[in-house]
């Protein structure tokens, strides 16, 4: 009884402390995300307006990395999409990724191993996706 | 792949449906987006529809992580101890699913759907003395410090919980990223109860901490789809569109709406589109085989 007054009593100090500083963590997680989310949604809809407005019958029928480069600077409807797509699924990777960094900030290093350790892996699925 | 123009609008309707009802279960929308997609009148190829679902997924699941970290109900430790099971079991799923047949595909997500459709009605509502004693009895999961402290807006009070059974969690995270990759699902229907039931995290912990993990998931096995030439971007910006759309409407009238009259309508909704998927994948209907 004594042992677990004691040892919640810890918890709740080990709350306070690290509150202020995962509060941080979680705020710049969260305004990150936001953003990225909007930023990539509003990419991926611009296109879809120049493809709308061009010829949606000419647009391949998947998004094709190589010739991403190429669409971009020509201002193709489905390049950009393409490139909307590419940017919204790279937040979660980019949450990792800064995850990692604020964790490793506020000294908690078991938890930065594992964002990296998640990290590595999504960095392979992406290898495997693009030498598919 | 360009369709008609009223196709267009079924799927714009539709998937703004999804996202909508997604969003007040706590769910991506997967599993209502790939019948949406595959069945008629769309019967779009299925490997196509599961691509442009994983993209939506990771949309809707970034936007409601925005929300759950503001709040500090996120448990991010959590969330990355789980993801190390969930990640590569989503890249594995991703990789099988496009070796598999459509119509093998379709069988296997008749059988989610049905899971789903359980799992949407027997959801259950946690109680405010369930969740002062969430983590009460159990012990300390290791060294990891998966142990969290959040305060519910609904009673104003600050609940501590610890994590109960984190292997058998990381065991079942496993399993739910494969179905994430080989269904294109974003596996909150797996995630959550395996949190809420199986480590005793408390239900809106694990909804928050799902949405993050459904997120990094999903673009794990996005990835593997994008190489492979199975992400159309038209199909996937209507999706996207429509899904962003209905999530966050859904978010903002989620305490108008009576979350139980919700279930009772799409649990039967879920279970005939997995009649009918078990139809296609049997080749009964067009598009399986």
């Amino acid at each position: 009884m004594v042992g677990e007054h004691l040892f919640w009593q810890r918890v709740r100090r080990m709350a306070r402390i690290a509150r202020g500083k995962e509060a941080d963590v979680d705020l710049v997680l969260s305004m990150m995300l936001r953003g990225a989310v909007r930023g990539s949604i509003l990419v991926v809809l611009l296109g879809l307006l120049i493809v709308a407005l061009a010829s949606p019958q000419n647009t391949p029928a998947s998004v094709d990395l190589d010739s991403l480069p190429s669409g971009l600077t020509q201002l193709q409807g489905p390049a950009i999409m393409g490139l909307g797509i590419l940017l919204l699924i790279s937040v979660p990777i980019a949450s990792v990724f800064f995850s990692l960094v604020l964790l490793a900030r506020v000294g908690d290093m078991t938890s930065t191993a594992m964002a990296g350790l998640v990290l590595v892996i999504l960095t392979v699925s992406l290898l495997l996706g693009v030498t598919a | 792949m360009v369709l008609e123009i009223y196709a267009y609008a079924v799927l714009l309707i539709g998937v703004f449906l999804a996202g909508f009802a997604g969003s007040l279960l706590g769910l991506g929308g997967g599993v209502f987006l790939i019948p949406l997609m595959t069945l008629p009148p769309l019967s779009l190829d299925l490997h196509t529809a599961i691509g442009a679902s994983i993209v939506a997924v990771v949309a809707t699941s970034a936007s409601a992580v925005s929300r759950y970290l503001q709040e500090h109900l996120t448990n991010l430790r959590l969330a990355l101890y789980l993801e190390v099971a969930t990640t590569p079991g989503a890249v594995g799923g991703a990789l099988l699913a496009t070796t598999l047949r459509a119509g093998v595909l379709s069988l296997i997500f008749a059988a989610a759907l049905g899971y789903a459709a359980t799992y949407i009605l027997l959801h259950p509502k946690e109680t405010a003395r369930e969740r002062a004693q969430a983590g009460a009895a159990a012990s300390v999961a290791s060294g990891l410090g998966l142990q969290g402290v959040y305060v519910d807006l609904e009673d104003g009070a600050t609940y501590r919980y610890r994590v109960r059974r984190p292997a058998v969690g990381f065991a079942i995270s496993g399993v739910a990223g494969v179905a994430s990759g080989l269904l294109g699902i974003g596996g909150g229907v797996i995630k959550v109860p395996a949190m809420y039931s199986v480590m005793k995290v408390p239900m809106k912990v694990a909804v928050a901490t799902s949405n993050f993990m459904v997120g990094v998931t999903a673009a794990a096995s996005a990835f593997i789809y994008l190489g492979r030439g199975y992400i159309d971007p038209i199909l996937s910006a209507v999706v996207i569109a429509g899904v962003f759309l209905g999530a966050k409407v859904g978010s903002r009238v989620f305490d108008e709406i009576r979350s139980r009259a919700l279930r009772v309508i799409l649990a039967p909704i879920l279970l005939g589109a997995a009649l009918l998927m078990v139809l296609k994948g049997l080749g009964i209907l067009p598009g399986g085989g």
